[in-house]
Formats: C-alpha cells, sequence, structure tokens
C-alpha cells in the first residue's frame, strides 16, 4: 500500500520549538501576578505530627497563606480502589520529602525563608526501611486505616496449569533469587503546576501531567469543585515515563491554595522534589524458577515476588499483578503461577515507570531461561526460537495474541548480530547474549470503570480547509500530536503542515484517559483515523455532488482473521463506527497531495473547491472518532491485569566488553528488533528504541535511588544519581521489522516501553558469555561484577 | 533554593581584591572570592555556605591568566580555565599529564568556566555533606556542615577535634603533586610560594593553610622531563562525575611517584626509588615488586562508604589502577584497558 505521510519519517511537529526554546513547558508559562508556592518536607521517615505552629511564618511579610494537612478533608490516588494519599500529611508523616505545610507568597524566596518558620513538632517511630521487614508483624503499620497486623499493602496470585507436573516434565530446573533496586524516571522538565482563575469562578490548571483527564477528576473530588469549572491544560511535557501519571499532591495543594487565596498561583520543584515525588520503578526481591525441556520448552514458570511499594499505594495493584502476569509472554507456557507481596515502607512512593512491573520479572525470567538452556547446552539465541508465542493464540490467562513478529525479529536480530559466529567464541572479556519480551499495546481496562471510548478525537475543517484535530491525548515528548497529525493528514491526503493539533485540554478536547500503559498510537491513533475518515466521507459525497456521480456504498466493515482460540466467544470489535481496519479506500477517491481524483476516470477536484462544497448549507465540518477496545479476558480474579488488544514483541543481542580487573561492562552494541506493527513514523520508532536502550541501560548498569538505614535518600541530584552519559550509550543496530497489526491504526503498535525490559538481561546473558558469571542482582556495578569473578575464580 | 542577595565586586588587581576581601573582615562581613564558580554558585544555591555576602569576581585581573615559560619554570595563573588548559601548546609541551587530568574533570560545558584555582581549592566531598537542606535535617548535621556528628566514621561523633574525611577530589591537584609544583598565593603582605604537597591538610574541613583574604595566583612547574607521566580516573558512568578513585603517575627515570585522589581527604602522594637494575631502569623492573609498591599504595588508603562503589572494592581498585598507569610505560600495552 502506497501512503502519503504514515511510514515515512516525520520529524516531531514541536521540534523546531524546542530546540530553539520557543516552546513554552509549564514553568515558562508567566501568570498574572500569582503567589509562589513552597512546601515543607518532612526530614523524618516515620513520625507522629504532635502540632504545627505556623504563625511566626504567617507574621512575615508576603506570606498570604499557610496550609497544613488538617485543610484536606478528602484522600485521593490514581487507582480507586487505594486512595491513601492526603495532599499534606496529615497526623503522621510516612516518608523523607514528604509535603507537610505549604506557603504562598508574594515571592518563591519569601515562601522558602517562611518554611523555616514553621514549627513542626514530631515524635518519632521506628520507619520501616527493609522491604523484607514490612511483612513482620506489626502493632504500628504505616497505613493502620487498613487495620492489617502488617505492612502487606496488596498480595496477588494466579495458578494456570499444573506446575507440579510441569515441574516433573522438566529437563532442567532454575531456581534463582534476583534484587533489585529502586530506580527513577529522571525526566527532564520537573514537576509545576500553575493554577489562573478567572472572576466567574473558572479554575485553570496548567499542569506537568501524563494524565490530564485524571488530574481533572482528583482535582474535582479532593476539593469538591463542580468538574466544569475546572479546565486542565497540559503544556508542553519535558518527559513522563510513569512519573507524572499520577495526581500528585503538590497539584491539590497549587489549587487549594488559588481557591483559598482567589489569587493565581505558581507551583515549580526543584530537582530534590522530583525525586521525593519519585513514583518510580519498585525495588524487588524475585525468586524465579523455571522448567525447560529441550522438546517441550519452558514446563513450568513460578514467580514469587516481594516489590517495595513506599509509603503509599499509587499504581501499586496494577503493578503488582503486571509483576506477575506480563510473564505470560513471549514465550508458550501452560503451567504458570505467580505471587505477588507488595509492601508499605518508609520511602517515597513507587508507581508506574515505563515498563510498567514487568522489567524485574523479565529479567528474572530471561536470565533463568538462559541458565536453563546454557546447562541444556542449546544455543540460548536459536533455542528461543522454538518456544516464542504464535501469532493468533492465547496465553494461560487469556491475554489475546494476536499479530507477532518475534520470531521474525529474534531470527533477524540473530543474523544481524552474527551470533553463530560470536556467542561462546569470542575471546575472554567479550560476550554476547539475547533476551526477549513482549508489552501491553494499551491496557484495555480504563482505571475508572465506564463503557465509554477510552480515546475519543475530534475533527473541524473550516473555510481555510485547515483541519484542527482534537484529542485528550498527553503529548509527552514522546510525539503523539505528530502521529494524531499523521492520521488526519494521511486519510485526507494533505500535508502535515495542515493539520494543527490541539491537546490535553480539558475544556476544549475530548476525552482521553491519558499517556501511560503505551495505549495513545493505538487507542488515540485509531480514534483519529476514524475521526479523519469520518470527515473524508463528506468530503466524498460534496465531490460526488460536483462531479454529479452517485456517493459510494461502502464495503461492511472487514472482520479481522479471527480462526484463532477466543475461549469460545465471538470476537467483538466494539467499534461503533467503521471496524477494526476499515477499507476507505474503497470510496473511490484518491486523496492525495491537496487533490481529491476519482480512481475511475481520474477527474481531479482541488481539496479546497471540495470542502467549500461540503460547507453549503452547513458550514464548518465536524467529525468525531472513538475508540473502545474489544472485550477481552477471562472471569477469574486479576483477569483484567495486562489485557491488551494486542501485544508488542522484542529482541535485544547485547555485545559487552568486560574489564576483567576492573570488572567494568561496556556494551559495544545493542542489536535490536522490536514488532511494533507498522512503524507509523520510523523517526519516532527509531527515537524510542534508543531512548529505550539508554533507559535500560541505566538499570542494568548504574542506576539507582540510595537509602541509607534510616530511609535517607542520599542521592537525590542528578551527579550521584548516575544517569548513563553519551559515553556509555553503545552502537545500536536497529533490525527493521514490520509485522501487521489488524487491529491497530494502518496495523501500528506500542513502541514506548516494550523494548525497555529485555535491555538489562541481555546484557547480563552477556555478561556470563564474557566472564561466566550469573549477575542476579540491578544495577551491575563493577565491584559486583568482579566479585562474582573472584567467587568463579575461587571455585 | 533561591540565591540571596549578595554584593557582586569586580576588582582589577590582585590588590584591589585583597583590599575588598580586607575591608569584609574588618567589618565583620563575610566573602568569598570567585572564579569560574562551578563549585562555589551550586554550594551557595544549596545553602552549604554563608549568605552574607560578598562575592568578589577574580575573572578581571590578567595577572592571574598567564601561561608563561620562565626562569627554567612553567607558570600557571590561577584563573585560567581547564578547557583552555587542555589546548594549550605549553601545557602539551612540559606537562601533557595535566592536559589530560583536566581533560578529565566533570564536563565540556563545566570545564570551559572552571579554573585551574578553583578546580586546586574545590571542597572536600562527603555524602553526608553535599546535600540539601531536607536531608541534612534528616540525617542530622555533620562536623562539616557544623553540626556535632560524623556519619561516616565509626565513634567519631562528639569529638572535640571533629574529625572529618570528606574526599579530596580535585584531578588536577592529583598530577601537579607528583610534579612538585609549587603555589603562588599573594595577600595583603605580598607573595608567598609554598609546595602543593605541604599545602594540603589532612582534614577534611580546614582542607589546607590558605587564609581566607589570600588569593591563589598561579602555580609553577618546575621544568623536567614530564613524558612519563599518566592519570587514571575511575567513576561509575564515564564522563560529568568525581573520582571514585584517581591514580596519578609519573616517573623521572629513577623514582616512580603516584598520587590517590577520590580517597582521603588530600591528595595522597608516594615516591618509590626505582630498584637499580643497571641502564635500562625503566624497562628492567620486576612486575612483582611493582605489584608489592602498588599493594603498598593502596595499604596507604583507607575508602569509606562515601560512593556508589564499595569502600573494599575502590582500596582494590588502588592498586589495579596503580598498576595500570604504571604499566602503560613499563610494558607493552598488552593489557585488556577500558578507558574509565
Amino acid at each position: 500500500m502506497e501512503y502519503n505521510t504514515i511510514g515515512k519519517p516525520q520529524p516531531i511537529i514541536s521540534s523546531v520549538d524546542k530546540v530553539t526554546g520557543r516552546a513554552h513547558y509549564t514553568d515558562d508559562l508567566r501568570v498574572h501576578n500569582p503567589l509562589h508556592v513552597k512546601i515543607l518536607r518532612s526530614p523524618h521517615a516515620s513520625a507522629k505530627i504532635i502540632s504545627i505552629a505556623t504563625e511566626k511564618a504567617m507574621a512575615l511579610s508576603g506570606v498570604k497563606l499557610i496550609l497544613t494537612g488538617a485543610d484536606f478533608k478528602n484522600t485521593f490516588g490514581v487507582l480507586p480502589i487505594s486512595k491513601d494519599e492526603s495532599a499534606l500529611a496529615k497526623t503522621v508523616v510516612r516518608y523523607i520529602g514528604e509535603p507537610v505545610a505549604a506557603v504562598a507568597a508574594e515571592s518563591a524566596a519569601i515562601a522558602e525563608k517562611a518554611l523555616k518558620y514553621i514549627d513542626v513538632t514530631y515524635e518519632c517511630l521506628t520507619p520501616v526501611i527493609d522491604m523484607r521487614k514490612a511483612l513482620d508483624k506489626t502493632e504500628n503499620s504505616i497505613h493502620p486505616e487498613l487495620k492489617k497486623t502488617t505492612n502487606l499493602h496488596k498480595a496477588v496470585e494466579q495458578n494456570f496449569g499444573d506446575l507440579d507436573t510441569g515441574f516433573k516434565e522438566a529437563e532442567q530446573i532454575v531456581d534463582e533469587f534476583f534484587t533489585f533496586d529502586a530506580v527513577t524516571h529522571a525526566f527532564t522538565e520537573p514537576h509545576a503546576t500553575q493554577v489562573v482563575l478567572d472572576g466567574e469562578g473558572n479554575i485553570t490548571v496548567y499542569s506537568a501531567t501524563q494524565v490530564p483527564y485524571y488530574l481533572h477528576k482528583a482535582l474535582a473530588e479532593v476539593l469538591e469543585i463542580p468538574m466544569h469549572r475546572l479546565r486542565v491544560i497540559k503544556p508542553h511535557l519535558g518527559g513522563g515515563f510513569g512519573g507524572k501519571s499520577d495526581p500528585f499532591p503538590h497539584e491539590m495543594i497549587a489549587v487549594k491554595c488559588a481557591l483559598s487565596t482567589g489569587r493565581n498561583i505558581r507551583l515549580v520543584f526543584s530537582r530534590e522534589e522530583v525525586f521525593y515525588s519519585h513514583h518510580g520503578r519498585h525495588p524487588s526481591r524475585i525468586n524465579m524458577k523455571l522448567g525447560y525441556h529441550p522438546k517441550k520448552g519452558i514446563t513450568a514458570l513460578k514467580g514469587d515476588m516481594l516489590i517495595d511499594g513506599g509509603a503509599y499505594a499509587s499504581f501499586g495493584v496494577v503493578t503488582s499483578y503486571y509483576n506477575g502476569v506480563l510473564l505470560q509472554g513471549p514465550y508458550e507456557l501452560k503451567n504458570f503461577g505467580f505471587h505477588c507481596d507488595r509492601v508499605y515502607t518508609n520511602k517515597p512512593v513507587c508507581g508506574a515507570m515505563r515498563g510498567h512491573g514487568g522489567v524485574n520479572p523479565r529479567f528474572a525470567t530471561e536470565v533463568a531461561l538462559d541458565i536453563a538452556l546454557t546447562k541444556a547446552k542449546i544455543d540460548p539465541g536459536y533455542g528461543r526460537l522454538d518456544m516464542i508465542l504464535k501469532p493468533h493464540s492465547l496465553t494461560p490467562g487469556q491475554f489475546r495474541i494476536t499479530s507477532s513478529g518475534l520470531k521474525q525479529g529474534l531470527e533477524k536480530a540473530l543474523q544481524s548480530s552474527e551470533w553463530k559466529r560470536k556467542y561462546g567464541k569470542l575471546p575472554y572479556g567479550k560476550g554476547i547474549g539475547v533476551a526477549c519480551g513482549f508489552f501491553i499495546s494499551g491496557s484495555a481496562l480504563p482505571i475508572h470503570w465506564t463503557q465509554m471510548p477510552q480515546s475519543t478525537v475530534r475533527l473541524t475543517i473550516d473555510f481555510d480547509g485547515g483541519v484542527t484535530l482534537y484529542s485528550g491525548a498527553s503529548d509527552i515528548g514522546q510525539g503523539s500530536d505528530t502521529m494524531l497529525a499523521q492520521m488526519a493528514a494521511e486519510v485526507l491526503g494533505l500535508p502535515m503542515k495542515m493539520i494543527k493539533v490541539i491537546s490535553a485540554d480539558t475544556r476544549l478536547t475530548p476525552i482521553d484517559y491519558g499517556s501511560y500503559s503505551s495505549r495513545v498510537t493505538f487507542m488515540a491513533g485509531n480514534a483519529a483515523r476514524n475521526a479523519a475518515i469520518s470527515i473524508r466521507k463528506q468530503l466524498v459525497e460534496a465531490a460526488c455532488e460536483i462531479l454529479e456521480i452517485p456517493p459510494p456504498i461502502y464495503a461492511s466493515p472487514a472482520i479481522p482473521d479471527s480462526s484463532f482460540d477466543l475461549g469460545g466467544r465471538e470476537p467483538d470489535f466494539g467499534n461503533p463506527y467503521l471496524g477494526p481496519n476499515p477499507k476507505y479506500h474503497s470510496d473511490g477517491f484518491t486523496f492525495k497531495d491537496q487533490l481529491i481524483t476519482t480512481k475511475q476516470g481520474n477527474k481531479s477536484l482541488n481539496y479546497l473547491d471540495v470542502v467549500r462544497k461540503a460547507m453549503d448549507f452547513q458550514g464548518a465540518l465536524q467529525a468525531k472518532g472513538v475508540y473502545l477496545s474489544p472485550k477481552l479476558g477471562g472471569d477469574f480474579k486479576g483477569a483484567g491485569a495486562g489485557l491488551s488488544p494486542s501485544y508488542s514483541f522484542t529482541t535485544f543481542v547485547s555485545e559487552v566488553s568486560v574489564d576483567t580487573e576492573t570488572g567494568f561492562i561496556k556494551v559495544d552494541k545493542v542489536t535490536c528488533a522490536h514488532d511494533c506493527g507498522f512503524p507509523l513514523n520510523p523517526l519516532s520508532v527509531q527515537g524510542q528504541l534508543e531512548g529505550s536502550i539508554h533507559m535500560g541501560l541505566g538499570q542494568a548498569l548504574m542506576e539507582k535511588m540510595n537509602y541509607s538505614r534510616d530511609g535517607v535518600l542520599q542521592n537525590a541530584n542528578f551527579l550521584d544519581y548516575k544517569i548513563p552519559s553519551a559515553f556509555e550509550q553503545p552502537e545500536i543496530n536497529i533490525v527493521a521489522l514490520e509485522s501487521s497489526e489488524n487491529e491497530g491504526p494502518f496495523g501500528a503498535k506500542e513502541v514506548g516501553e516494550g523494548a525497555l525490559a529485555p535491555l538489562s538481561p541481555s546484557v547480563a546473558n552477556a555478561l556470563y558469555d564474557a566472564v561466566g558469571i550469573r549477575l542476579t542482582s540491578l544495577p551491575m556495578t563493577p565491584d559486583k561484577v568482579l566479585k562474582a569473578m573472584q567467587q568463579l575464580k575461587e571455585g | 533554593m533561591i540565591l540571596k542577595d549578595i554584593l557582586y565586586h569586580r576588582p582589577e588587581s590582585i590588590a584591589e581584591a585583597i583590599g575588598l576581601s580586607q575591608e569584609c573582615l574588618n567589618n565583620g562581613q563575610r566573602f568569598h572570592y570567585l572564579g569560574g564558580g562551578t563549585d562555589l554558585i551550586p554550594n551557595l544555591k544549596r545553602g552549604q555556605c554563608d549568605d552574607s555576602l560578598h562575592l568578589i569576581s577574580l575573572g578581571r585581573i590578567p595577572d592571574l591568566k598567564k601561561i608563561v615559560e620562565e626562569d627554567g619554570k612553567l607558570k600557571i595563573g590561577a584563573l585560567r580555565n581547564l578547557a583552555e588548559l587542555i589546548n594549550h601548546p605549553l601545557i602539551e609541551k612540559i606537562i601533557p599529564g595535566l592536559a589530560l587530568a583536566a581533560g578529565k574533570i566533570a564536563s565540556p560545558q563545566i570545564r570551559s568556566r572552571a579554573t585551574l584555582g578553583g578546580n586546586l581549592l574545590v571542597d572536600t566531598r562527603c555524602v553526608y555533606f553535599n546535600q540539601t537542606e531536607t536531608i541534612v535535617a534528616a540525617d542530622g548535621a555533620c562536623y562539616k556542615n557544623g553540626g556535632t556528628v560524623c556519619h561516616l566514621i565509626p565513634n567519631a561523633s562528639g569529638k572535640p577535634n571533629k574529625p572529618c574525611r570528606a574526599r579530596f577530589v580535585s584531578d588536577s591537584a592529583a598530577i601537579l603533586v607528583l610534579a612538585d609544583a609549587q603555589l603562588e598565593i599573594a595577600s595583603a603582605s605580598g607573595i608567598r610560594k609554598i609546595g602543593l604537597r605541604e599545602f594540603y591538610g589532612q582534614d577534611g574541613i580546614s582542607r589546607n593553610n590558605l587564609s581566607p583574604s589570600e588569593i591563589v595566583v598561579g602555580i609553577t612547574v618546575p621544568l623536567r622531563d614530564y613524558r612519563v607521566m599518566t592519570y587514571e580516573k575511575m567513576r561509575l558512568r564515564a564522563t560529568f562525575d568525581f573520582a571514585s578513585v584517581g591514580i596519578g603517575f609519573f616517573s623521572d627515570g629513577q623514582t616512580l611517584h603516584f598520587s590517590v585522589n577520590g580517597v582521603e581527604s588530600y591528595p595522597l602522594y608516594r615516591a618509590f626509588a626505582l630498584p637499580k637494575t643497571g641502564e635500562n631502569a625503566v624497562e628492567g623492573i620486576y612486575s612483582s615488586w611493582l605489584q608489592g609498591i602498588c599493594e603498598e599504595l593502596a595499604k596507604n588508603c583507607s575508602p569509606l562508604k562515601q560512593d556508589l562503589l564499595s569502600p573494599a572494592y575502590r582500596k582494590q581498585m588502588i592498586a589495579v589502577l596503580a598498576k595500570r598507569a604504571a604499566y602503560k610505560y613499563i610494558k607493552p600495552r598488552s593489557l585488556n584497558t577500558l578507558e574509565c
């Protein structure tokens, strides 16, 4: 199929503004005469708040308002089942850095000075820092309201098939224990929120958020404001990675300050505060037991996870499930089970981070599988090929696998990296390793139960012919605005410059759940494409009128290949408009280069003439497109976790050099094959893969939130929290790979998250090939490498 | 943290600068000399320096920016930025090891601001010192932060002598101590000279013997053959980081000179006379002797838990890096080396 704009490299539409400094991030907005808000944070990991004296601070000239926990009645949390957080701590503090009081003042300097004049009397309690201790019986649990005798937040478990039989069938059983330090998103732009009031009681909130709609809802609930008075706008955003996908205390504080003072508000975080806000990857302790048989593949897989959630729930229930359910791919499995305990500790909150919940267990599984394969003397690269989930199949937990390019991807990556020539044959200190993974392409279930479509996109065309596309989806730097514009440009045969995307403004843009779970391309992309098709129909009608030919009869939507087992249910694609991948080309016209041409007879009309004809008697053209995912999954406990209309698949082959005297690992080259369906924008795909490799490398080699025994985060800055530099970034070899996802927009799937998880195990497996050691803990710092090498030498 | 009201001065001579600082001292006002500011300004922002405050910029004083070869010495002005050192023909000709070490400091952006003087005087670092107010409050202020405890050295809290083991991290000093460079220091009473080896003290708080109103004018390097000189810098990330362990190495043909950076509160310096093995001394030394002195070097150091890498590992690396540095010249480069 010949496309107009998709499948071709498109620069991100705001890229020039971003690199020239013209793009406005939340911090760049200059709202009129705001009060500046600063937050007083707890210096104790666990303490009772005995009293807060604010009089001295209030007495400072320029201080207008001081808020404490008593000013907030309602708690909140991103998941409706665990709203356990107050904007400011009420009776206890649960981590160092927790917001305790907020000052609104005429300048940031005054607000900051006033923080020093607030006297908080604490009674210190013994904090729980080590996640293992969180399972001990206690009378003073971190969340007494849960009335539990330990600090367990959530225990989840699923079992499929027969694990005992599975392990009996195995020739190799690997039973390994893995540990993972906390890592954080480290996005460029610190959190910021600004609030603007008008005289009619309307509240406009500018915030650096991935989820304007959830924020809108949470603000309305917590502050008891009708939703229609609130408007949430996400300006340009400097990276999210999951770290801006919760409604946050500072956002509640900013709006509350505006309401209480009647003034505009400006609140901007320091980098240190970003570290306290955290919501990054859960530190984990994982036991992975894997049974392998050369003929049968993985005969059984059992994971036991303990994950450290920090002080509050956030996405924790989802994270707990994802730790388990994201193990049921990308290999065929019958006997599979997991148990995951998420515990509360007195540390900053953990939540969603790129590859949500799936990253650490993927490391454990891929390393365990590598151990099994090497023990069985089977090539760990080509050996994996026989085990891969087939397209159009169901996993044990009834994930509906539709398209999969993994087999082709793994084969190509092995070939392209010259695996056969290198594996097991490189000199001591050099090694090559492989790992695979898969990820959801949009969570099929919304966080709040509703039958509303997950994405709605609105399009208008006025007399100038320019297309305005309204979408609630958040461009967080990943380029979703560009993707949406591509959808419209493609269907309407227009240049990208004629499409203006207005996004993430809850007053103007129709609802979209936001940027998380790699859902935007699939869901908002489908909605945008559907909206464009709908407006195209109007143009086709007008064109037929001009040409005096009868309007086309549209073919009914093509039903995708449903020959695979759906557990006895009919496929339900739930799309009220156009079906999964509508063949709009059956309308008999070609839209290209602003010309609308009949396929038969080759009569061309000018796009603008057709637009004006279509506007006769009805004015500006409007259309709406939606996406609602099909009904999926089984009906057992937790069956909804990890359901997605499609899944992406990834292979990494990493090549490393190990300095055998110092233990430093240098990743020389990474070969990557990622199945994102049809790559809508190859430039964005490349960018996402390079970013995933960089971020994965950080967790693999050096990133770690360094907590002291007392729960003090000792590296809350970018000097001591080590993100890899350009020096560490390896040569990247991206293997071209295309599959076509029937239900994706033009065949596309996700590329933002899935490609992160298999990076670190591919490095660990290469490390084994290089020097014969198995590291089972991240990050793989040189001191760990050297110690393991010495232990190997000593036997 | 927002910088408080600051009085900014821009003197055009050393005498004027010293005059300003004397005036501050007489009036009981606090001041800092400002070079490139890459260490001072972040520390001021973090509230680690006093915020009273007069900043006396040294950037307009021509006498601080010389690089000349005279009287059998190389003289480098303290206000020369690190990027200039890396590319300067005189430094390349006389002491290329200094250019090498300067090139390993921080990042290109910082190197084009940070000065040699500033790097020589860079404050010692500690995981408990280089922290924000919230974290200092959480831990309890340590000696170096004006408190009464040390979180790092066992049983050190409450001691009258306030022991401090904050780490010395100047990469340029690690090279210049090998060359027995001298500092030229100006004060109201004139110019004094002191060897860099004597300049630094062992205490992480007082650090060196510079008094408040003194200005480091520059450094003098005696002209010798510095071709057999190198600097090994180990850090988790290959750029933009202080040394977890840094090893300076220099051989003058009779003696092997080593320095250790990033571990103790000063640049540890040790010299070992080569065993007499006839004409070709450098080529002829035995690897076991070298192994021995490298291990002795490590024994002289006691790393503490101030880094993401473990103290035991860093101690081990002192010997590994020292050997690696020496072997760069002593044996053909057959080792599997990675740039650290």
